[in-house]
């Protein structure tokens, strides 16, 4: 046999460690993997929400019930994808964040979550949907049917000033632009529209503007309203130039560090913000004001739920867990951690709670959300539509295409669509 | 060697990897297109009506027009740098293992951290371009909301002009260096040797990166997704992308499949000729 | 005497070449300025041209977040798999492609190259519904197979393979050398500035694959490095500090890879006599 020479040694070598390689690849995955098919818990959590307070109730839950936890973290965009393939597959977590509410009615209505009511009838402890407030959850209703629970409650719509620059806040429309221009000077911008598309709803709510009536296939209507609503954005910035424009990304915090690097006096947003202005500029004084009155006062609701896959391994089991972390200790827990707002009376009555300024104002703004369309939800069409919707809010934002035209367009496309 | 011998090895050599395609692209491929045949329910036939749907759908069209446009915009930008390149640090220039490596860095990188850093860079208000061009009294720049799709282009071209480059080095250096000293002592000057020796040489290589030039970009959806989300409005909306929304966003697997094969049936058609028109050059 | 394109050539070049070099590194520096900043400066609004304290601590807090090790490991695995089965099997298929006749090779040709025309995400279903019935999921050979070949790496090792002299084949049949000899003494060796090429791209496509390891995974221990990162993405903000340390991390094992293939790219120089 003739001697290997080096060249064939290295092929030999090649292949031996391929099939070496091959070999432990195939061989079975660790023990402490294969155990989990029986005593393993999944969970599909969005990374920004990972708090200190979730994880000792999961935690606690695992030792009680002798689980081995999975608590997995990940972008929404992420989640929503990996959530689309294990539905596709059969392959479904126990337990997953819902994104916004009318999301578990999506799935729900495919048969991909359960209808939590028949859970929650026989929970009165759990104190649903008594203690809930009442936005939240009609929103995740559909036919009588509830698809998911409110994990959090928060308001888009909230003003953010800084008091070095703004003495008192703005209450309408009007005084909002005023403030704008009194602040608008060298670098800084009396206010920042945001790129994303949902910013744009505190301001057509505010008119009394209804995204969706799906049995009228009616959008953005009464057809009034949203022209002022959206020509309203569209002159801060190229009218009266009080806003820059924003920028085409896929990140909303573009506001929040202009306001933290004192580029802007004010903005419109949510309670996600307070953290990062806190920690990323603490020397900022941070005003935070009830939202602005345009045709009447109104905030858009937002706030991530809880919903239990049809095809989970042990649904009762998911309930319980879910109860946990939805329980009023926990939601204090977690305000006390993160600032997040939520969405059971009891919380809000709670003494921390009531003290609190920011969350006083936070409550204000629960209270004046505007009506959701389940029905665009039940229809499967709703992600469809808000695509169409960020098109055509870039288009008049950043791109300072015609209101009317691109509102026209966008009511056709979107009845298309349904 | 007779041809049913040759023919006989031939199909041994290839049956690992006719097992592998069948399994694990043929099947799935087959299976997921097929749903193109199916409503979003996935339940109701329709037949050919997704196909007429796209087709007849501004969107769609829209999206294959610009993505038709960034595909020429980074080829032709991003092959002849890569080539000018090769050329550049074929050479034996003092330096040049340096610069070949400092320019593959940003292929090495993974996209979703080229998008996201080019996205915290050219950001007009909180991006640092903008603040070193404030500091020098120079206007800033809003090109990702003004020229949104040549920005998408410049990252492109940015991240892999390295890799073409590569590509085209490990051709040149395929070439034997005699026919250059022929030529050298028959008089052709550097650059008749560039044009009779070198570019028909380098005809396999340059055919590789063009079609896989042209498949990559007709398929690009990661730097859309990841630095505009397909915006402002829908100026970066490159077709892959728009795929992708409408199986995952969407959920409307049927159309998305319908999509897949169009384009499918385009990289088709385009590749092959190129293939035609490079392989009888090649010849 | 130097021959000359044009007077002062050399210069012009090494312009060209400077330029181009800080484009492509200076991004790339400001990631590791990124890295080294802490979370106020991060949030603060303003891009920050150097910290004021440099947190190397970001690095350690990476490992602290997320067991990065061992997302280390799984990314070295899966890639380092993948690329080996690459190196294997695709040099093969590509000499059966560039220099065998056979009936049907037209099609089986066109057919290989389609498939890389379908984006990864379409096929990504069926395989992961399969996977997951098998067990696969969570596991290394689930990570592992979609990869093993592909049409891109037959496709350019054909092209490669190609131009090689046919008379060293014929020569080495006439010899008596079997098919698969000839495969592995005659053609291989020939092929190292492709192979280098080859093995280095597949190992980085594979580093940052995203989207796979995704769906195919459903435990911490699982994720690939890619995914790890995305960990500091909070919910409506970015935590860049840690971003870029993680994609520092990231970077460091593909740029090895690369200066030790740049050894085989420069032993190809001077086994094929250039210069």
């Amino acid at each position: 046999m003739p001697s290997l020479d080096r060249r064939s040694f290295l092929q030999l070598g090649l292949g031996v460690t391929v099939l070496g390689a091959v070999g432990t690849a195939c061989s079975p995955a660790t023990p402490a993997a294969k155990k989990q098919d029986a005593r393993t818990f999944t969970i599909y959590w969005n990374a920004g929400h990972g708090y200190q307070a979730y994880k000792e109730v999961i935690d606690q839950f695992g030792k009680d019930h002798d689980l081995q936890m999975n608590w997995q973290k990940f972008q929404w965009p992420d989640l929503t994808t990996k959530l689309t393939a294990d539905f596709r597959s059969g392959n479904v977590p126990d337990l997953v964040e819902e994104v916004s509410a009318g999301t578990g009615t999506q799935y729900g209505l495919a048969g991909n979550v359960l209808a939590l009511d028949e859970f929650a009838a026989a929970d009165q402890a759990f104190g649903f949907p008594g203690d809930f407030i009442d936005q939240a959850v009609v929103a995740r209703q559909y036919e009588g049917k509830t698809y998911s629970i409110p994990l959090h409650l928060t308001a888009n719509g909230l003003v953010f000033y800084n008091k070095e620059l703004v003495d008192k806040p703005p209450t309408t429309w009007e005084e909002f632009l005023e403030i704008a221009k009194a602040t608008t000077k060298d670098k800084v911008s009396g206010t920042a529209l945001n790129a994303d598309s949902s910013y744009s709803a505190p301001f057509y709510s505010q008119q009394k503007v209804d995204f969706s009536q799906v049995a009228g296939k009616q959008f953005m209507m009464p057809a009034d309203g949203a022209r002022t609503a959206l020509q309203y954005m569209q002159d801060l910035i190229f009218t009266h130039k009080v806003s820059p424009a924003p920028v085409a990304t896929t990140d909303y915090s573009g506001p929040q560090k202009l306001f933290s690097a004192k580029r802007a006096a004010m903005f419109v947003s949510g309670p996600w913000d307070i953290g990062p202005i806190r920690q990323g500029s603490p020397d900022i004084d941070l005003g935070l004001a009830v939202p602005l009155t345009g045709a009447v006062q109104a905030s858009s609701m937002a706030g991530a739920g809880l919903m239990i896959p049809a095809k989970a391994r042990d649904p009762k089991l998911s309930w319980e867990l879910l109860t946990k972390l939805t329980a009023v200790k926990t939601e204090l827990a977690a305000t006390k951690e993160a600032g997040m707002s939520m969405p059971r009376k009891s919380w809000a009555a709670d003494p921390a709670v009531a003290a609190d300024p920011d969350l006083g104002t936070i409550a204000k703004a629960l209270a004046v959300v505007a009506k959701q369309d389940v029905a665009l939800s039940a229809s499967g069409k709703a992600a469809q539509i808000a695509e169409l919707w960020k098109k055509a809010y870039q288009q008049m934002i950043i791109q300072h295409a015609p209101v009317e035209q691109t509102l026209a367009d966008f009511r056709k496309q979107a009845g298309a669509a349904l | 060697m007779t041809r049913r011998r040759q023919a006989a090895t031939a199909w041994l050599f290839l049956t690992p990897a006719v097992l592998f395609f069948v399994l694990l692209f043929f099947l799935p491929i087959g299976n997921q297109l097929l749903t193109g045949l199916y409503d979003a329910d996935g339940v109701s036939f329709v037949g050919l009506g997704n196909f007429s749907r796209a087709l007849s759908d501004p969107e769609v069209l829209h999206s294959f027009l610009i993505t038709l446009l960034y595909a020429a915009g980074t080829l032709i930008v991003g092959t002849a740098m890569g080539l000018g390149l090769a050329v550049i640090l074929n050479q034996a220039l003092p330096g040049r293992t340096l610069f070949r490596s400092v320019l593959l860095i940003p292929y090495l990188t993974s996209v979703s951290i080229v998008g996201l850093l080019w996205r915290n860079i050219l950001d007009p208000q909180v991006g640092i371009l903008n603040r070193l061009l404030e500091s020098l009294g120079l206007p800033g720049q809003t090109w990702l909301s003004t020229h949104p799709l040549a920005t998408i282009v410049g990252i492109t071209v940015w991240s892999g002009a390295g890799y073409t480059m590569v590509l085209f080095l490990a051709g040149l250096q395929g070439i034997p260096g005699l026919y250059y000293e022929a030529a050298r002592i028959d008089g052709a000057g550097p650059w008749r040797r560039f044009f009779a020796i070198t570019l028909p040489l380098l005809a396999p290589t340059t055919l590789f990166v063009s079609i896989i030039g042209l498949i990559g970009t007709l398929q690009q959806f990661a730097l859309p997704y990841i630095v505009t989300g397909g915006g402002p409005g829908n100026a970066t909306s490159l077709y892959a992308h728009r795929l992708f929304i409408v199986a995952f966003n969407d959920n409307d697997f049927g159309y998305a499949s319908a999509l897949s094969v169009l384009l499918l049936l385009v990289v088709l058609v385009l590749s092959l000729l190129q293939l035609r028109i490079g392989d009888r050059a090649n010849a | 005497m130097r021959e000359r394109l044009f007077p002062g050539d050399r210069v012009a070049a090494y312009v060209v070449l400077v330029a181009l070099g800080l484009v492509t590194v200076l991004p790339l520096l400001y990631m590791i300025v990124l890295a080294l900043q802490s979370d106020a400066e991060v949030q603060s609004g303003d891009p920050v041209l150097w910290p004021a304290d440099l947190q190397w601590g970001n690095f350690t807090r990476l490992f602290e977040a997320a067991p990065f090790g061992r997302f280390f490991v799984n990314s070295f695995v899966m890639a380092g798999a993948i690329t080996v089965a690459h190196l294997v099997f695709d040099p093969l298929v590509g000499y059966v492609f560039a220099k065998m006749e056979f009936p049907g090779k037209r099609i089986a040709f066109v057919a290989v190259l389609s498939t890389l025309m379908v984006p990864f995400f379409v096929r990504m279903l069926p395989i992961y519904a399969i996977f997951a019935n098998l067990g696969w999921i969570d596991t290394y050979q689930g990570l592992i197979v979609p990869f093993l070949m592909d049409a891109y790496g037959i496709f350019l090792m054909r092209q490669f393979i190609r131009p090689l002299p046919d008379e060293l084949i014929e020569a080495a049949r006439v010899d008596g050398a079997g098919e698969f000899r000839i495969y592995l003494r005659v053609i291989l060796p020939q092929c190292k500035p492709a192979l280098a090429v080859l093995g280095l791209f597949t190992f980085v496509f594979q580093w940052n694959e995203f989207l796979w390891p995704l769906i195919a995974t459903s435990r911490t221990e699982m994720r690939t490095l890619p995914i790890g990162l995305t960990l500091f993405n909070q919910e409506y903000f970015t935590q860049w500090n840690l971003t870029a340390a993680g994609a520092l991390l990231l970077f460091v094992p593909t740029a090895l890879f690369f200066v030790i293939t740049q050894k085989f790219l420069v032993e190809g120089i001077a086994l094929s006599g250039i210069k």
